[in-house]
């Protein structure tokens, strides 16, 4: 008897574990289960979300474009700080980089010499938007046939444009996040409205009569017109069609100098020197400083952003001319 | 004979250059002044706060502006600011009240030609109005000889602009001999 009860114990407590155990196996199994559908999940929410790329042209573009697109976008530019657009040759690595792009931005009317940056896009058969459009140009005497400057940036308003055509390009290629460019950009349009109040406000210190700015290229042609000054360049529109120029042409804008009594030149950051030194040697005249013109600054100089590059240019016309 | 032919065309060219590097050194480069002839005309200035817009359907309460000054720190405008030649004749911290001009009753160093005012405002706005505009005359004497309105934009206080007017000299009396 005692055996047999002692039998149907052991028994017993045989099941209990047995079944202790298969519960412990089927709750391992869910919950290995469970992980396992988990894990596409979490591995999703680590992998990071590929960024859109747009590809500038220049320097100016970049900027604009970071304001509004944030770290949202990855940002390049073709042109690195310092470099001429007019004069730029494409090299390979300018194509591979536009063959990532999502969306290219080109200044337009001819400031990239020979149209490079419109080639490169329609090369690596990209969508290109131009940042000029809906400006009213400034129209120059050309060799063949009248040109539109390409230097629109210089006039904050026109600025603005560039801003709002960039806008309307990144929200049609990522229309989802089409709000926060649109409230970016707004905020962005307040600041270039200040900084234009700004410009205003520093001008007024150079009598409209000394208010002539005479640098190595016709890029402030819209600068000028803004703000009241008279623009002179022995070189035209783009660096790239002259090296060097004509005897009496050289004179002409001597000449000029000495007639309207300019206190200072200016020489460009992009551009070589050489003319501007002789013309002040042979005016007696000083080099007022450097002012950027078709690229802007290095990282970490003021010239780094749009408004610095503003800023800094008008606070060295304005310190030499007033 | 040709050895010393050539000495004496080499020393002739030499010579020549010579003679004009130092001709070139010679000349002075010409010093150039600017000179102005200021009016002698009475000049004044009028302000006027010309209208409040109605507020707009959509206001942009919803648009995330910063403040004014975050990074033109020189752009912190008073209510009202004039500055002429770079410097402030005018500077108020008061509201303008519409309509009741402020007047600045002589402007001085015009001068003969071109000459600009800078106009510089930060208005409070009621909380439903989008925008407001500041008039702007030059008078000569009792005439207005420049005018120009300014606005702010929407969602920003700050109006500012130039305006720019041009002195005259005085007519030259004619001497009549009768």
């Amino acid at each position: 008897m005692a055996t047999n009860v002692r039998k149907a114990l052991s028994m017993n407590s045989i099941r209990r574990i047995t079944s202790r155990v298969l519960f412990a196996v089927r709750l391992c199994a869910v919950g290995y289960w469970a992980l396992l559908c988990d894990l596409p999940v979490v591995a999703a929410q680590n992998t990071p979300v590929a960024k859109k790329v747009v590809v500038c042209s220049t320097t100016q573009i970049a900027d604009f474009t970071r304001q509004i697109v944030g770290d949202r976008w990855e940002v390049i530019s073709v042109l690195a700080p310092g470099e001429d657009p007019h004069t730029y040759e494409v090299g390979n690595d300018d194509l591979l980089t536009v063959k990532r792009a999502d969306l290219c931005l080109e200044n337009g009317w001819n400031l990239e010499g020979h149209g490079w940056m419109n080639n490169l896009a329609h090369s690596a058969g990209k969508p290109i938007a131009t940042c000029v459009r809906n400006i009213r140009p400034l129209v120059l005497p050309g060799q063949e046939s009248p040109v539109n400057d390409p230097h629109a940036w210089f006039n904050t308003t026109n600025a603005a444009i560039y801003v709002q055509n960039i806008l309307t390009a990144v929200s049609q290629t990522d229309p989802e996040h089409a709000a926060e460019y649109q409230s970016n950009c707004a905020r962005y349009l307040l600041e270039l409205r200040r900084l234009d109040c700004w410009i205003m406000e520093q001008v007024n210190m150079i009598p409209r009569g000394r208010r002539v700015l005479v640098t190595h290229h016709d890029a402030f042609g819209y600068f000028s017109a803004a703000y009241g000054f008279r623009a002179i360049s022995p070189v035209g529109w783009t660096t790239g069609e002259l090296t060097d120029v004509a005897v009496d042409q050289r004179q002409q804008i001597i000449n000029q100098i000495r007639s309207l009594g300019v206190k200072s030149i200016f020489v460009e950051t992009s551009i070589n020197r050489e003319l501007l030194d002789g013309i002040a040697r042979d005016t007696g005249i000083s080099i007022g400083g450097e002012l950027y013109s078709d690229a802007m600054g290095a990282a970490g100089t003021p010239g780094e952003t749009y408004l610095g590059m503003m800023q800094e240019n008008v606070k060295t016309i304005v310190k030499h001319l007033k | 004979m040709r050895p010393f032919l050539t000495l004496a065309i080499a020393g002739l060219l030499l010579g020549g250059v010579f003679a004009y590097t130092r001709f070139a050194a010679s000349i002075q480069p010409v010093a150039t002044t600017y000179q102005t002839e200021l009016a002698t005309e009475p000049y004044s200035v009028e302000i006027r706060r010309t209208f409040i817009a109605a507020p707009l359907q959509d206001p942009v309460g919803s648009i995330d502006v910063r403040p004014e000054t975050e990074s033109l720190s020189q752009t912190s405008v008073a209510a009202l600011q004039v500055h002429f030649k770079g410097v402030p004749i005018l500077h108020r911290s008061d509201e303008i009240q519409q309509v009741e001009p402020i007047v600045i009753p002589l402007l001085e160093g015009v001068e003969i030609g071109d000459n600009e005012l800078f106009i510089s405002a930060n208005q409070k706005l009621p909380n439903d109005v989008t925008f407001a505009a500041l008039q702007v005359r030059v008078l000569q004497g009792a005439v207005t000889i420049a005018e120009s309105t300014f606005t702010s934009v929407r969602g920003s206080p700050l109006i500012y602009g130039v305006l720019v007017f041009s002195a005259t000299p005085p007519p030259e009396h004619d001497v009549h001999t009768h």
